[in-house]
């Protein structure tokens, strides 16, 4: 994303924090206001909620299998669609040979595919992992393979020339000089993976953050609900900071600019 | 020797034969009525389109759908604009966008319920929440893509604000108008298929839950198929649109 130029951005602070607050104390004092639904609760009520939740530690176990999950789903499916996403920047025949399935698959909401793939492995990690990894593959394998793409050609040629082999021309040229668009990518990858997080612990019987949610809903526990919603912005949030600093330190010296 | 073209050709049927074999396979060593074939995913998807049910179905989904994106890029463009050209509504609007990009929207998805219902408002609701930043990012970054020369330009020329944004604003912004909806739209599918999941509902999302209960798995990936079939429409009428409307832009990525 954009981000404004260092001096503006300093100068300009007092903006942000003012937009920030305002937002929060119009919500507030809303949700104070005699009248306003059950459901509406500001800020400091959810803050409260969550910090009890913590405190009390029946969030963290859940917490931490929601995570692992997506992370477990992103690193297969992003590793995999790395992999060969390279693999097609490189080589014209495994391209060709992905080009159908892949724009077909590409096409249809993993999601989709939750229920009947519970059928055969119930609501299980295994099936949730396994939509997860799937969703997780395709931003990765096409930025990774337009990052191939994409690379100067003289790079290949200077290597070519040198008589390296081809596997280590691979790891050498084509892996740093991708690297940029493919932690894009792998950006998009881990948000996917959030997202489909949540949706597959909201359908069917789980547990989990995103199924606290529902569950908190169904049984009108509003407090609880936001503290759950809390959580899973912050792991959203923050694995996304994680995710952007490894790049940052990857990519030293290449202009950074992530898209969307 | 075959000419680089058909051996391209070549590879790409290769790669159909190559998925479609390895689906039948599986099909074949599992139970069939779990793990349906090709054949009975064809069947059911046949009788599912002449019986209009699927086609009933799509509709309701995508009009939905397509009712939460135009929101969303509504509210995108005119943000985006509005962030790219004055600094103060930028440092106030952009940082929280950007904390919210990340976060996944989804789980907000009770909220919009308890405050829209479960009806087809929540899923419009939904939608727009969850696409409205992809449509931001790309809007933003085309308003501030307009060429220093064209601005000076149309300075010189005393265009006003409206010439402005018809004749200036509007071209530069196609392309990336069009890169927002090609990412905003598989996003499109996956909030409606999640939340037709959830509430009682009579879209393509319900109807694979409805299959899936009652283990009739052929039917579901049928829906799934015809899901696929959809996105895979949309993202080419992308393309075409990008092609025709955008055509000084040759070659220009998406």
């Amino acid at each position: 994303m954009h981000k404004p130029d260092t001096n503006e951005g300093t100068r300009l602070w007092p903006v942000t924090l003012a937009s920030v607050m305002l937002i929060l104390c119009a919500w507030e004092a809303a949700s104070r206001r005699a009248g306003s639904p059950e459901y509406f609760l500001g800020p400091l009520e959810i803050v409260g909620a969550a910090v009890a939740r913590l405190v009390h530690g029946d969030v963290l176990e859940p917490a931490v299998r929601s995570i692992s999950r997506a992370f477990g789903g992103f690193a297969l499916g992003g590793a995999l669609g790395v992999a060969l996403g390279l693999l097609s920047g490189v080589s014209r025949t495994v391209r060709d040979l992905f080009d159908v399935p892949q724009a077909f698959v590409h096409a249809i909401p993993k999601i989709s595919l939750f229920p009947a793939v519970a059928v055969w492995l119930g609501f299980t990690d295994t099936s949730r992992i396994l939509i997860i990894a799937l969703s997780c593959f395709f931003p990765a394998y096409l930025n990774a393979m337009s990052g191939a793409l994409g690379i100067n050609p003289r790079y290949l040629w200077l290597s070519r020339n040198n008589e390296v082999s081809r596997l280590a021309s691979f790891f050498q040229v084509v892996l740093p000089a991708s690297l940029l668009r493919t932690m894009v990518g792998l950006r998009i990858s881990l948000m996917v993976a959030f997202i489909l997080m949540v949706a597959t612990e909201v359908v069917g019987h789980s547990d989990g953050l995103g199924t606290i949610v529902m569950e908190s809903y169904q049984e009108g526990d509003y407090r609880q609900m936001y503290a759950a919603i809390l959580y899973i912005a912050l792991a959203g949030y923050l694995s996304n900071l994680a995710l952007e600093s490894v790049a940052r330190r990857l990519c030293r010296g290449q202009a950074m600019e992530f898209g969307g | 020797m075959t000419s680089p073209k058909t051996r391209a050709r070549w590879c790409r049927i290769g790669g159909i034969v190559l998925l479609l074999a390895v689906w039948q396979c599986f099909a074949m060593l599992g139970s069939t009525r779990m793990f349906p074939g090709l054949d009975a995913v064809g069947r059911q998807f046949v009788a599912l389109i002449s019986s209009a049910e699927l086609l009933d179905a799509a509709a309701s989904t995508l009009s939905k759908g397509a009712i939460g994106l135009l929101i969303a890029t509504c509210l995108g463009s005119v943000v985006g604009v509005a962030c790219a050209y004055n600094r103060v509504i930028d440092a106030a609007v952009h940082p929280i966008v950007s904390f919210l990009y990340p976060v996944p929207k989804l789980a907000l998805y009770p909220v919009v319920i308890l405050v829209f219902g479960l009806g087809a408002s929540s899923k419009v609701v939904q939608v727009a929440l969850e696409c409205f930043f992809p449509l931001f990012v790309q809007m933003y970054a085309g308003a501030r893509s307009v060429p220093k020369n064209m601005a000076w330009l149309a300075a010189n020329n005393e265009l006003g604000p409206l010439r402005f944004a018809t004749d200036v604003l509007l071209p530069t912004m196609l392309p990336f108008l069009l890169t927002g909806l090609r990412v905003a739209t598989p996003i499109m599918l996956i909030v409606m298929c999640v939340t037709e999941f959830v509430g009682e509902s009579r879209g393509l999302g319900a109807l694979i839950v409805q299959y899936s209960s009652y283990f009739d798995t052929a039917s579901a990936f049928a829906v799934v198929m015809f899901f696929g079939l959809l996105g895979l429409a949309a993202d080419r009428l992308i393309v075409f649109a990008r092609t025709r409307l955008v055509h000084w832009e040759r070659g220009g990525q998406l």
